[in-house]
């Protein structure tokens, strides 16, 4: 799997998509 | 988006078992926090609505403590300003299934030519799933935000104004 922000074999990821920290929190919701 | 709570292994859109249809949300808690991300699901959410069954039960997965926490403290407040028995349960997150493909990213889906830029940056498509240029550009193309925070935001986007633009405008 790319890692987010990396540069893939096919060119550059948006920079919005680049540096993204590390320590990202999860949060689980219902949809209905 | 995804499936949770149920036991059923690899549960899918046809085959659902007891599990319910889920999102998930990546956040960076330095920019927001999770009682802030909880307030957003209760303002965009029915939470005294009758139960419709496993598939669309109410519900909050808790991922720590802390989590659970917020999320029983949130509910309480909710419950009492309501006065209403709020039905959306509070259950702790086991394992998390990414529906298929096609439900990933609904609304922007439907813009080809946008998907097709992504396709090229992310060969692998969780890598889509996973971008939050792809997240948030979703939340255009479903009618959320504004055109002027596209616009203030585009350069993180590295794409054509025209191809933003179709975005916004809900045009193809």
């Amino acid at each position: 799997m790319l890692l987010r922000g990396s540069t893939t074999t096919s060119g550059m990821v948006p920079p919005i998509d680049r540096g993204v920290p590390e320590n990202l929190q999860t949060a689980t919701f219902a949809l209905g | 988006v995804g499936y949770t709570g149920g036991v059923k292994r690899s549960p899918s859109y046809r085959d659902l078992g007891d599990h319910t249809e889920a999102l998930q949300v990546d956040f960076d808690p330095g920019q927001l926090s999770y009682e802030e991300v909880v307030g957003l699901f209760w303002q965009s959410h029915n939470p005294v609505a009758a139960p419709r069954g496993r598939q669309y039960m109410s519900a909050i997965w808790y991922g720590s403590e802390s989590q659970r926490d917020v999320v029983d403290a949130t509910r309480h407040e909710l419950q009492e300003r309501l006065e209403q028995d709020v039905t959306t349960r509070v259950l702790p997150l086991e394992t998390f299934y990414r529906a298929e493909d096609y439900h990933q990213k609904y609304c922007l889906q439907r813009h080809h030519r946008l998907m097709s830029r992504f396709e090229v940056m992310y060969p692998d498509f969780r890598g889509i799933v996973d971008s939050t240029a792809a997240a948030r550009l979703n939340g255009f193309a479903g009618g959320q935000g504004t055109a002027s925070l596209l616009d203030q935001e585009k350069a993180g986007y590295g794409f054509a104004l025209d191809e933003l633009d179709a975005v916004i405008r809900g045009g193809l």
